[in-house]
């Protein structure tokens, strides 16, 4: 049994792109502009062990340059916030929090899962392409006849494709918006997130974006290493 | 019997004695370190019985960690075909093994407090265990650790919450660095004999191995590859110190054979002179092979030492046949004999004080020597004396001038140097060094190896190990608890990060409370195997469980358990190990910040006072071996001066002669002090043990030269002549010999050889210029002598 300790908050990850590289890099143009975004999750976790997969509820707030939260959960049962030291994981209804600072991590993997975390709104197309090769890009339609594209993406570095083999994006070829995301994970695990209700550049709560801990036992898994 | 006859007879005695009586050599750096000290006991017992003591480790290391992952597996594979290991560790050993991890996990769950399992027990009856089956799938669900839903699918049950306090050791690969740049792996020794020879045969084999694969392009260029662990260590260790030691040697021989020649031209007199000293050295190594068994690798450094001085007494033999040619060969020894074999006597007595000193390595050397220095001496009366007065050379003139001062130079000169020297020293008192790194050897690659892996790959930073034992595992924890609980008291005043095995120990008394409920839990494995899969997991959720509850069924109550699998008896030799039913246990103990030297010492002292527990480390050492100085100085000089000066009296039978003695070598000291603060030497733990050397060596000088005054009525030309000359030669030699020491590269005998080659220059050139007019002072009322220059 792998028990990989360091792949924080992967499911964070929301990478955004029309059809083949083109496709690709007007998504990526098109993520670069976006000052804020807002929109209810549904994730479907399929794991290994499990014989169905599971699916949470839950909502994303994004803001330039790397600032975002996430929740699962109604009421949030963990909540994610990132700013641009730290990445802190909430726990309301145990009290519990832990905080991973970014500086100061030096293994391969948990440096993945962070460029996973800032590919997810990405700012320049040149990195994506330096650490993602475009696999495949196909052209689909859903029950409404929305067409869009799926983009299949694998990283570049053998450590990374230890941990994460391969993503897909979904892009609806009308707006560029992000669709959905889904990691297919080493082991044969996948995290699948659809995007709903998207709304773009609108002024986010600042509150949103930090948390009262006050009363939480607050712990930092990465400093023992 | 004729004298070729003898020779050759006793040739062959000793070959036959070579054949008969095994030569074994040691190579050991512990040699080096005091013997009987609690610190260098327990830094051995730290690098013998844990992590692998006969394991090489093997540090690879790449800027493309992509690289090591593809050449570990290559190498991993060759090493078990060549059946170069007889075990070979390079990945985490639960990593792929969920069998020995299960076992580990039961293991930890049967050292817990017994109110642990009684929860346990609990949380898994009836609907609990649903309950904690619905928490587990919420956590899953809704995790954002990645790490944390992966573990959790593979325990639905929570079985390993156990290992929680063990945090990312049981999880991160502790056979490689964080970016992955250094990879190590373990190669265990597979052969039976434990000592240098085997060791670097060993290690021949691998390093061929290895470049055999870079040859075949399965390693490549830009991987480099360091070798550590106790063989490498051993074997980098014996091989600069053999070599040290075999050129000392083999230097000191052809210079003092060449001083003979520059001496005395006679190729026939150097050819026994030759003879006689391969005999000495022969005749000693078998004698020093019967009584010690096997022979330090730092003690070879006799036979440097025993060239030197035995080459005196051929020196002073052939003087004196040069010098009275018409004298039979009875009549020459009767002559010589009593100043040899009493000038042998006291060398021997002075370097067998040496086996008071608490250095194995120099106890056995002053051994060696003592035997040596006896042999040596008989050989050379009765084989070299009557070889050589065969055909003697030209004869020596006394009636030549000699060098000698006049004996106001010579007494202006001792004074002068008395002033000078006390003020040298009294102004810049001697000083001593007690770090152990600064005796090191130059080229320690297996050092800086280690040194570069425990930088990259040590999840904390210990300095200090603690060493816990007892004649059980039970023993041995209360030894352990008691130390926690120091330590934990002590963090509160140091800033301390001790890493000790608390949780992997044995707990003889709780596993003797858990077995039973523990299996119990086992049995019931059918009800929550259904339990699992109905809640939604599948089977494969269930194998580390199952690997729990089968380990749980396996446990013996009829003694301590261990955990047996190959992957956990690799992961308890870095922490337990057992010789002769009695156990040993190791801890790691960091210091996060500035801890003040005394506030360090106070604390080992308290540590050591538990019994069964020491702290042991190099900075402790440096301590201590202040105080061993100390200890071996009162133990080898006093008892030393004590000797000598029973048998110089026997010697010269007047307390003036014997004065005399212990004033020049008291000179000698005070002009080597002196110089040695002049040169910004430092005393150490080895050079120390130069002063009973130069007693041993430096008081024949003054016992010939004395003797020789005697003979010869007080005339110095005939005691230069005879005497003075082959004492310069003699000096010389002896100083070649040490000094050969201080060129080796290791520094703690450099330093020995250097300042013992200093300090027999300096007792030479005093016993032989200055001594006489001392003694010529003293003596002259009393005796009938005449002085002659």
């Amino acid at each position: 049994m792998k028990v990989p300790n360091l792949l924080i908050a992967l499911l964070l990850f929301s990478p955004a792109t029309l059809s083949e590289e083109s496709i690709l890099d007007k998504w990526l143009t098109h993520q670069a502009t976006i000052k804020s975004w807002q929109a209810d999750v549904t994730q479907i976790r399929t794991i290994k062990n499990l014989a169905r997969p599971m699916q949470s509820e839950g909502q994303l707030w994004f803001k330039q340059p790397n600032q975002f939260r996430w929740q699962l959960g109604e009421p949030a049962r963990t909540v994610a916030i990132r700013d641009s030291d730290q990445l802190l994981v909430v726990y309301p209804r145990l009290k519990q929090a832990e905080r991973f600072p970014f500086d100061g991590i030096k293994e391969p993997a948990m440096k993945q899962a962070l460029l996973l975390l800032e590919v997810g709104f990405p700012s320049e197309p040149e990195s994506f392409h330096a650490q993602y090769q475009l696999l495949s890009s196909t052209a689909k339609s859903d029950e409404h006849k929305t067409r869009f594209q799926v983009l299949e993406l694998q990283p570049k570095a053998a450590s990374a494709r230890k941990l994460l083999q391969k993503l897909s994006l979904e892009v609806s070829l009308k707006d560029l918006s992000l669709r959905a995301t889904e990691l297919h994970f080493a082991d044969g695990s996948s995290l699948k997130n659809l995007f709903n209700e998207q709304s773009y550049n609108q002024a986010l709560p600042e509150e949103l974006l930090s948390y009262d801990l006050q009363g939480f036992d607050i712990s930092e898994p990465l400093k023992a290493k | 019997m004729s004298l070729l006859l003898r020779w050759l007879a006793i040739s062959a005695l000793v070959v036959l004695a070579y054949a008969l009586i095994p030569v074994h050599f040691n190579a050991d750096v512990f040699s080096l370190l005091p013997k009987g000290s609690p610190t260098v006991a327990g830094l051995q017992r730290y690098q013998q019985s844990f992590g692998a003591s006969e394991a090489v480790i093997l540090a690879l290391e790449s800027e493309q960690p992509e690289i090591l992952e593809s050449v570990l597996p290559e190498i991993a594979q060759r090493m078990q075909q060549k059946a170069l290991a007889k075990e070979l560790v390079w990945q985490s050993p639960f990593g792929e093994d969920p069998q020995a991890m299960g076992e580990l996990l039961a293991y930890l769950w049967l050292n817990q407090d017994p109110a642990a399992v009684e929860q346990l027990q609990q949380r898994l009856q009836g609907q609990n265990v649903e309950l904690q089956l619905q928490q587990t799938l919420e956590r899953i669900a809704t995790s954002f650790n990645a790490g944390e839903v992966a573990h959790l699918a593979n325990d639905p049950l929570d079985l390993t919450r156990v290992a929680e306090k063990l945090g990312s050791a049981s999880q991160s690969n502790p056979f490689a660095s964080e970016d992955g740049k250094l990879r190590i792996m373990y190669l265990g020794y597979p052969g039976s004999a434990s000592h240098y020879w085997a060791y670097q045969s060993w290690l021949k084999t691998i390093e061929a191995e290895l470049l055999q694969l870079r040859a075949e392009g399965l390693i490549p260029d830009s991987v480099s590859i360091g070798k550590t662990g106790n063989p490498v260590f051993v074997t980098e260790f014996g091989q600069q110190l053999l070599r040290d030691l075999s050129l000392a040697a083999i230097g000191t021989l052809l210079v003092v054979l060449l001083l003979f020649w520059w001496a005395h031209r006679q190729w026939r007199s150097l050819f026994w002179l030759s003879g006689a000293l391969g005999l000495t050295l022969a005749i000693t190594i078998v004698s020093g092979a019967l009584v010690f068994t096997e022979l330090s690798a730092v003690s070879l450094g006799f036979a440097a030492l025993l060239m030197g001085l035995a080459v005196d007494y051929g020196l002073i033999v052939y003087q004196e046949v040069r010098c009275h040619p018409e004298h039979s060969v009875a009549r020459l020894r009767r002559n010589i004999s009593a100043s040899i074999l009493w000038a042998a006597c006291t060398t021997a007595g002075a370097f067998l004080m040496l086996t008071r000193s608490s250095l194995p390595g120099l106890t056995q050397l002053g051994s060696l020597v003592a035997i040596g220095i006896v042999v040596a001496a008989l050989v050379i009366l009765y084989l070299f004396l009557p070889a050589v007065a065969a055909k003697p050379g030209e004869p020596v003139s006394t009636a030549q001038s000699n060098p000698l001062p006049s004996r106001l130079k010579a007494l202006f000169t001792s004074a002068g140097l008395v002033i000078f020297a006390g003020l040298t020293v009294l102004l810049k008192p001697p000083a001593i060094e007690t770090d152990v790194a600064k005796l090191q050897f130059n080229e320690n690659s297996a050092q800086a190896v280690h040194d570069r892996i425990q930088h990259a790959l040590a999840r904390e930073d210990a300095t200090l190990w603690l060493i816990f034992e007892g004649t059980s595992p039970a023993e041995a924890a209360k030894a352990l608890q008691q130390a926690e609980a120091l330590l934990s008291s002590a963090s509160n005043s140091m800033p301390l990060r001790p890493s000790l095995p608390g949780d992997l120990w044995p707990k003889p008394e709780n596993q003797d409370n858990n077995l039973r409920p523990l299996q119990a839990i086992a049995g019931q494995q059918k009800t929550l195997e259904q339990q699992v899969l109905q809640a939604g997991f599948t089977a494969d959720s269930l194998t580390l469980s199952k690997a729990m509850f089968s380990a749980w069924q396996g446990f013996r109550a009829d003694q301590t358990v261990w955990p047996q699998s190959p992957s956990n008896n690799w992961l308890v030799s870095q922490f337990a190990s057992e010789h002769q039913g009695h156990w040993y246990g190791l801890g790691k103990l960091g210091i996060a910040g500035d801890v003040e030297k005394a506030q360090l010492q106070a604390l080992a002292e308290s540590l050591n006072e538990i019994a069964g527990v020491s702290l042991v480390g190099w900075s402790l050492l440096a301590d201590e071996l202040g105080n061993t100085m100390a200890e071996d100085a009162k133990n080898v000089l006093l008892p030393m001066v004590v000797m000598l000066s029973l048998l110089l009296a026997a010697t010269f039978r007047h307390w003036a002669d014997v004065s005399l003695s212990f004033v020049c070598l008291a000179f000698s000291l005070l002009v080597l002090s002196a110089a040695m603060a002049l040169l910004d030497w430092r005393w150490n733990i080895m050079n120390l043990t130069a002063v009973p050397l130069l007693l041993g060596a430096g008081v024949d000088y003054s016992i010939h030269i004395q003797l020789a005054l005697k003979r010869h009525g007080g005339n110095l030309n005939k005691v230069f002549q005879s005497v003075g000359r082959a004492i310069l030669l003699c000096g010389a030699s002896t100083t070649v010999a040490f000094a050969s020491l201080g060129l080796g590269s290791n520094a703690g005998i450099a330093s020995l050889g250097k300042v013992a080659a200093l300090g027999i220059a300096i007792t030479a050139l005093s016993a032989v210029f200055l001594l006489p007019h001392w003694w010529l002072l003293l003596r002259a009322k009393r005796e009938d002598i005449h002085e002659s220059t």
